[in-house]
């Protein structure tokens, strides 16, 4: 009987851990740029198992997605089917992986705000900066304001 | 004797301004993909900053930009992407980029009311950053000949113009940008 419970006890772990598990994010960035790393290290952090890719061009990579060109930071992130650019915040990308929305294909926060994580202070609050989604046909629509 | 010594003339100074011309595109494209992402990232497509983190380069000559290499953490990786030469190059495009005066407007979807001087008789560069959702057409009265330009959402486009002594006032929607021009 022991067994048994101790079977089901691991059991469940193993499916809770595995329900739970943030996803892999694989990132490009260029191998001279050093807010990306500071990026993924807090989204290591939170959870999430990031893979580094050192590329001088990915444009291949961004092209499915569809966003527009002006919309670009310094290094981009697939996670779980989505394309996130630049410094959005890891409440974004949560939110995004739960809700799964089906007429979006990714987050940007163009250019490089100040405020926004890995460029803003450890502890700083995020702000002056906004948080757009995109479409594969490059539509756009405000996300989350900071 | 004198049409040889005109059209000498005339050659050198079109070379040399060819010259010039390359030397300052080259610079450009350098800024727009050092290290595979560009140095406008940080510093707005006109290196006039854009609302970005790092800010207006206009007019940083070589010391400026050696330093920054050197001990600002962001920049220090790209130390090793950026030989002399191409150093040298993009402190010639931000010095020549800095002798041109100019103005930046930020158009947001919120109300704002910028303010900001100019001199007079050189000629200078508006540099307009469309941070809406939308393509904008705005109107530059004073500015610019053409009765709009067009900007796609968080696209930057700059427009030379001559200032003339007086004051304008550009208008898009919420968002309003006052000029002294003196």
């Amino acid at each position: 009987m022991k067994t048994i419970t101790k079977l089901i006890a691991i059991l469940s772990l193993t499916f809770t851990s595995i329900a739970f598990a943030k996803p892999t994010i694989e990132l490009y960035k260029s191998p001279s740029c050093g807010c990306c790393v500071e990026w993924a290290d807090i989204m290591e952090d939170k959870g999430y198992k990031v893979n580094v890719h050192h590329k001088r061009d990915w444009s291949s990579v961004k092209k499915k997605f569809g966003m527009p060109n002006q919309l670009n930071s310094c290094h981009t992130a697939v996670v779980d089917g989505y394309m996130v650019e630049g410094h959005v915040p890891e409440k974004d990308i949560a939110r995004l992986l739960s809700e799964r929305p089906t007429d979006i294909s990714g987050l940007t926060a163009p250019g490089m705000p100040q405020h926004s994580p890995g460029m803003a202070a450890p502890g700083q609050r995020y702000k002056d900066f906004n948080v757009i989604a995109f479409d594969e046909n490059g539509n756009l629509s405000l996300y989350s304001k900071y | 004797m004198k049409i040889l010594l005109f059209c000498s003339l005339f050659f050198s100074i079109n070379f040399a301004y060819a010259d010039s011309k390359t030397l300052f595109e080259q610079g450009e494209h350098l800024f727009r993909t050092a290290g595979g992402y560009g140095c406008s990232t940080c510093h707005g497509m006109f290196a006039q900053g854009g609302g970005n983190v790092g800010g207006d380069v206009r007019g940083k000559g070589i010391d400026k930009l050696n330093s920054a290499l050197e001990k600002e953490s962001t920049m220090l990786l790209l130390s090793n992407a950026l030989n002399l030469e191409q150093r040298e190059l993009l402190a010639s495009y931000l010095i020549e980029l800095g002798k041109i005066p100019s103005v930046e407007w930020i158009i947001d979807d919120k109300v704002t009311l910028s303010n900001a001087s100019i001199k007079q008789g050189s000629l200078s560069q508006l540099v307009l950053v469309n941070k809406t959702l939308e393509t904008i057409k705005v109107a530059l009265p004073f500015v610019a000949q053409a009765s709009f330009i067009e900007i796609k959402p968080y696209e930057t486009k700059a427009v030379q113009w001559m200032p003339k002594e007086g004051s304008i006032e550009l208008v898009y929607k919420q968002s309003v940008l006052a000029i002294e021009i003196n």
